[in-house]
């Protein structure tokens, strides 16, 4: 049903996400130079905090690109968590007026930021291979998709759960941004997976975007690939945290256009 | 061959909340306090509850139009949102076969920064077409929506005129074997109002089912062979249009003399009565075509309201407008500060005998604060001369001048 109804509205998810991509370039100086510039400026940062003052390091590799992509990644979760939470409070004049199957809108929230981590991805893997890196064709085969797979699955579910409750709760946005705080500091963004006391690792990966963090490195700036109970872990959270918002979004969905 | 049934409906009930996620979402802190005092078994908060639509059954078959009337808050918005399922029935089921399309609320989720051509997809993806049709209507759409040079231009730049005009034509071009139509021909200039007129027959003769939901009954009556006559959220009638549009004149005619509205000490200021009034200051419901009155409003400012501003406007029963007089045509508002005023516009004696209703609007040149739609009806009695199809009788100034005179001098 759920997936007929993907296919079926594929386009209307195509064109939601062309909109909002045309939308944020259109007017703007930069324009799309802005997918470039944001990510080198964090991976800057990045670098004088983290790799400068606090002395993180990972074991003979360019700690630039490893910043790089993982802010990269971030800037893809963060973004799409706040803009598919705000989905459909921000299309409510179009949920009260048009039929059109709810869960379009916070499904095409999830594709915009995806152009901005593809510029990311590839400025990270030419960094890295710049500075003497270069990935293995197996884990760049199976990273590359099956991370960007995890990543996109970890900010479906919370997208779906969240976007439903903020059509009721308008509370449900500042709950996004304190649990985005705290979402950054656990999770391997600016410091390696390795950098937490093995004891605790496992813990780290209850978080799915550390699965989904340490396979697009393995992939594309050529650190060691977490465990596969590590990498098991996070992906069935994240699958669990789908079906979790799915369901709330279904049991919803019937009254949005009521109470929006 | 009996044709099938395409839309059917069956003890439709849909039920609003009010004083509960009332307008914009609530507060996650509310409903705690609200489960925490239900836990503590304090008397529950008030609710409110407001059928819009109660018990209504009634199917259409294929090929069919169906005129829905009914005054402002009879549910026949409500109606349509159950059809086009934008919204779920509270109790009872609906059931449609087909596509459905609206002429609701056309041009809705166009979004400004795109181009007419962009939002022309955008939309279309919207109500349900794939690229491939739209691509296939694209010359049509762009020609029926008259708006060739201005494709490439961002919607923001667009008229209002334009913007509808557009939002129509690629709805219009929908392929739907149901089609919901409400109030969009009160709309748009004149020529368009036909062109659209003009495509709503083309669909019923298509063999497509149409639903039309309007105040104009001129309209309805020449489009729709039959009528539901909707009252408070229930079916009060349907049946052949020109019975059931002659028993809604009858009593909207005899119940509205005047009208007393609530005071709400929120607003800045609102009208709370309308009537007709003749020069001796009685509420009338009928004039002789000899008589003058007064268009009266009683108007309760509860803030100064800069520029403040009325008008009247005064329509046959079926819909055609007569009348629109502005009280700023005489000069700068008169009305601008707190107070309870009473605003007048005197009705000459021009109207010909029949059904006639007034609508209000208040507001300034930037809001809206009131709309009254046919808030009051009333009769015009009296001898038509013989002279039944004009609209108005004027005291007109005749000239006659003898031409000829080197003929009889001759």
């Amino acid at each position: 049903m759920q997936l007929r109804q993907f296919w079926t509205h594929r386009e209307l998810i195509y064109f939601f996400a062309v909109r909002d991509l045309k939308v944020r370039y259109k007017q703007a100086f930069l324009g799309v130079a802005w997918a470039a510039i944001q990510p080198l400026v964090g991976a800057v940062a990045f670098t004088i905090l983290f790799h400068g003052l606090a002395d993180v390091d990972i074991a003979g590799r360019s700690y630039f690109a490893f910043a790089l992509l993982g802010f990269g990644v971030w800037t893809y979760y963060s973004t799409t968590l706040q803009s598919g939470t705000g989905s459909l409070v921000y299309n409510a004049e179009l949920l009260t007026k048009v039929a059109f199957p709810r869960v379009v809108a916070p499904s095409a929230a999830l594709l915009p930021g995806l152009v901005d981590l593809a510029v990311a991805m590839v400025l990270a893997t030419v960094i890295g291979l710049a500075s003497g890196g270069g990935a293995s064709a197996v884990s760049l085969v199976v990273g590359l998709p099956v991370g960007l797979l995890m990543l996109v699955i970890a900010v479906a579910g919370p997208v779906l759960f969240l976007s439903a409750s903020l059509v009721k709760y308008r509370d449900a946005s500042a709950l996004v941004t304190f649990g985005l705080q705290f979402l950054l500091f656990v999770s391997p963004v600016a410091y390696p997976p390795e950098f937490v006391p093995a004891g605790w690792r496992v813990l780290l990966y209850v978080n799915p975007l550390a699965g989904a963090l340490g396979l697009l490195r393995a992939a594309l700036v050529n650190t060691p690939l977490p465990s596969i109970g590590s990498l098991s872990l996070s992906g069935a959270v994240a699958v669990i945290v789908l079906f979790v918002g799915l369901l709330h979004f279904r049991r919803s969905e019937l009254e949005f256009a009521d109470i929006i | 061959m009996p044709s099938e049934v395409v839309i059917e409906l069956e003890h439709v009930g849909k039920c609003y909340r009010l004083g509960e996620h009332h307008g914009a979402g609530t507060d996650l802190r509310e409903t705690i306090a609200r489960t925490t005092g239900r836990l503590r078994r304090l008397p529950r908060e008030e609710v409110r509850e407001l059928w819009s639509l109660r018990n209504v059954s009634f199917a259409v078959e294929e090929g069919n139009a169906l005129g829905i009337i009914g005054s402002n808050g009879a549910g026949k918005s409500t109606l349509l949102k159950v059809i086009n399922s934008i919204t779920t029935p509270t109790e009872g089921t609906c059931r449609t076969r087909g596509r459905v399309g609206s002429l609701l609320e056309v041009g809705t989720g166009f979004h400004g920064e795109l181009t007419g051509l962009e939002n022309t997809f955008l939309n279309g993806a919207i109500l349900g077409m794939t690229r491939h049709e739209v691509r296939s209507r694209l010359d049509e759409i762009i020609e029926f929506s008259g708006l060739e040079r201005f494709m490439d231009t961002p919607v923001k730049r667009y008229s209002s005129g334009m913007y509808l005009r557009l939002g129509f034509a690629i709805a219009a071009h929908m392929e739907a074997e149901i089609l919901l139509v409400d109030e969009v021909l009160a709309v748009g200039d004149a020529d368009f109002q036909r062109r659209c007129l003009g495509k709503m027959n083309e669909v019923e003769q298509n063999g497509r089912t149409v639903l039309f939901v309007s105040h104009n009954l001129d309209a309805m009556a020449r489009l729709c062979p039959t009528t539901m006559w909707l009252e408070k959220g229930r079916v009060r009638s349907i049946g052949p249009t020109d019975g059931v549009i002659d028993a809604y004149m009858r009593s909207a005619g005899s119940t509205s003399t005047g009208v007393l509205l609530d005071a709400d000490p929120t607003r800045s200021a609102q009208v709370v009565g309308v009537s007709l009034v003749d020069d001796g200051g009685t509420v009338q419901s009928i004039l002789s075509t000899r008589d003058a009155a007064w268009l009266t409003v009683e108007v309760v400012a509860n803030h100064p309201v800069p520029g403040l501003d009325i008008s009247f406007q005064v329509a046959t029963r079926s819909g055609t407008g007569i009348l629109d007089e502005l009280l700023s045509d005489l000069g700068p508002s008169s009305i601008s500060s707190a107070g309870r005023y009473i605003v007048g516009c005197r009705l000459p004696p021009v109207l010909t005998p029949g059904e006639y209703v007034i609508s209000v609007w208040m507001g300034t040149a930037y809001e809206q604060l009131e709309q009254l739609d046919d808030v009051v009806g009333f009769t015009v009695e009296g001898d038509d001369l013989g002279r039944a199809r004009r609209l108005i009788k004027l005291t007109t100034e005749w000239r006659t001048a003898r031409v000829d005179d080197h003929l009889v001098d001759g």
